[in-house]
């Protein structure tokens, strides 16, 4: 067997034992607090869809709780997955359960599908070998929190697999104009502009990258490319999103408008750095306290050095540039593509930071730029044997290799509550000063635990976790309602319940606030410690 | 055309930094200061203050001082008078 054939067996084996772990273990996460809202939201544009073309349809009836989608809070929600899967529960008159599956699967599906696009893009894109490839998607679904949404975060990480498709053939059509990658690069970024309308920046950077390629290498001139660009682009996002078919151009604007804000009526502030803020008036630092807190450190070391690679090499060719005629802001191909990585990461963080964008519940808004990140490393190793020697190289892959197995062993130990990684140097400051478990993953094993130890009992809530979610994910043996009570956050209930939970995640600082105390008759019953970290705590009378 | 989109994207790029690092943080500053006096922590906070003033208030045998109390007398029978209620 040549080596060919052997590497490229090996990524085959490689990419099926990832699809068969997560065809596996999908149906361990707990349906977390999003995913009920983006329920609703497939069933409100199915809805409109019917009210609009079949008024006198009988589902119309079924729906009849559902909210009209232009008096939702959601109407500015791209539906592009939460409608299809509404419409495959009502289709196969699924159950609740077996629609959060579904969703906890695809979600996984697609992700699984974009590490393959990962896969490519480096290994064509960066011109990387096969196994260079690999540890770039590696990186990729080895980072813990990465890992753990990509089977309940139907829009991050959604966003993040879309953007990686589109970002594979935006390159492509830049590089190759023709109808195939036109259609693909348009499909791609209005899908994933229908995800996050922040998706957007994707095609207005390939514009502009397309301006300023050599006149050889077009083959339509700017304003025809324009036209057939944008036009497939926006007719594409205008057919899958049902919000923009009666009044397009006034609803793109809302949704514009929407996406950089936050809903007034969420009213909720965060935790960040030991005080509770608003989520509208976040520091700069915001991100990045973020990023370097939750990304294996290994991880953040190449990620910096490929990133001062590429801007060394760059800057040395950028300030040589004349400001004349015969511009040129790239000298080959290869320059292109890493410069345009380059800038499909920093353009998202730098727009956040300087609009002051609204962000939450950690970076996750921020984790499509990752695999940018994870390129510019995987150039930055590749570069490396040119700068230094194959020692130096080697020295590096071994250091990633080892963080690879660490966060494997991580991922194995801790599941299916990875979320709650921390790097070990962030780890001691964490109590406190950033919250642990805001998807309250880890609810679900601390309930399990009381129910191996009760059959029966009745649990209030001392966080801001919505526990009747475990509805969805309890074991067919036991029943909400009949085995288990939830009581809810009302004062009125603690003294009354057998257990008090918390997962210490809040709204507003604890300190003053009544539903957030436990009562003093209650005792410590139950800690979920992961990884040195208290991720929830029952107490008992 | 080339050239203009650099050289508008260079200085954007540092207008917008400068906007950020000055008027956006000292906007945000005052904004978190503002919320964390309105808030609903806070008020509870203020709450539980003032009723535990009152009922330590309550375990004295006297709450006002004399001159205060009378002062407040007065006051409140001369308006008790104009309004014209028993």
């Amino acid at each position: 067997m040549n080596k060919k054939v052997l590497s490229n067996l090996i990524t085959t084996i490689f990419f099926l034992i990832f699809l068969c772990i997560g065809s596996l273990i999908f149906n361990d996460y707990l349906v977390t607090p999003d995913e009920p809202l983006h329920r609703i939201n497939g069933f409100i544009s199915l809805k409109y869809i019917f009210e609009l073309f079949i008024p006198d349809s009988l589902l119309l009836s079924e729906l009849g709780n559902i909210p009209d989608l232009n008096n939702d809070w959601r109407k500015t929600y791209g539906v592009l997955f939460d409608l299809p899967l509404s419409s495959i529960e009502i289709l196969f008159n699924l159950n609740i359960q077996d629609a959060f599956l579904l969703r906890h699967f695809l979600t996984f599906l697609i992700f699984f599908i974009s590490t393959i696009f990962f896969f490519y893009l480096l290994k064509i894109h960066l011109k990387t070998n096969n196994f260079l490839s690999l540890l770039g998607v590696l990186i990729l679904i080895s980072t813990p929190r990465i890992f753990s949404n990509s089977f309940y975060n139907g829009k991050d990480i959604l966003f993040l697999s879309l953007i990686i498709i589109a970002t594979f053939y935006s390159l492509n059509l830049l590089k190759n104009f023709n109808k195939k990658n036109l259609f693909l690069a348009c499909l791609f970024c209005a899908f994933a502009s229908n995800i996050r309308i922040m998706g957007i920046y994707l095609p207005v950077l390939t514009y502009i990258f397309y301006v300023f390629l050599p006149d050889d290498q077009k083959f339509k001139n700017n304003i025809n490319f324009f036209l057939y660009f944008f036009l497939g682009y926006f007719l594409i996002l205008y057919i899958t999103w049902p919000f923009l078919w009666l009044n397009p151009l006034e609803n793109f604007f809302l949704i514009l408008k929407e996406s950089a804000s936050y809903p007034i009526h969420w009213d909720f502030e965060i935790l960040y750095l030991g005080n509770y803020l608003n989520p509208e008036n976040l520091p700069w630092h915001y991100f990045f306290v973020w990023f370097l807190s939750t990304t294996p450190i290994i991880f953040v070391f190449i990620i910096f050095f490929g990133i001062l690679i590429f801007l060394k090499k760059y800057f040395n060719f950028f300030l040589k540039i004349t400001f004349d005629k015969n511009l040129k802001l790239w000298k080959t191909s290869d320059q292109m593509t890493s410069l345009f990585i380059f800038l499909c990461f920093f353009i998202p963080i730098f727009f956040v930071i300087t609009l002051n964008s609204t962000l939450y519940n950690g970076w996750r808004h921020l984790y499509f730029v990752y695999p940018f990140l994870i390129y510019l490393a995987i150039y930055g190793l590749n570069v490396l044997s040119d700068i230094f020697n194959n020692n130096f190289k080697n020295f590096f892959i071994t250091l990633v290799v080892i963080q690879i197995i660490s966060n494997i062993y991580f991922i194995f130990k801790t599941h299916p509550v990875q979320n709650v990684y921390f790097n070990f140097i962030s780890k001691p400051y964490i109590e406190n000063n950033l919250p642990v478990d805001y998807w309250g993953l880890g609810n679900k094993k601390t309930i399990d635990f009381l129910l191996s130890q009760q059959i029966n009992f009745s649990v209030a809530n001392s966080s801001f976790t919505p526990l009747n979610n475990l509805k969805y994910s309890l074991k067919p043996e036991f029943s909400y309602s009949k085995n288990i009570t939830f009581l809810g956050t009302q004062e009125k209930n603690k003294n009354t319940s057998d257990f008090i939970f918390t997962n210490y995640y809040y709204n507003r600082n604890p300190k003053n606030m009544e539903k957030f105390k436990i009562p003093e008759n209650y005792k410590s019953y139950y800690k979920l410690i992961i990884d040195g970290i208290i991720v929830n705590e029952v107490f008992a009378k | 055309m080339k050239s203009f989109i650099l050289k508008s994207a260079i200085i954007f790029f540092f207008c917008l930094l400068l906007f950020r690092f000055t008027i956006v943080s000292l906007v945000n500053e005052y904004e978190n200061k503002i919320n964390s006096h309105i808030s609903s922590s806070h008020i509870e906070q203020i709450k539980k203050e003032f009723f535990q003033s009152i009922k330590e208030n309550n375990e004295k045998d006297n709450i006002l001082d004399p001159e205060d109390a009378e002062l407040l007398s007065i006051f409140i029978k001369k308006i008790l008078n104009e309004l014209n209620i028993r």
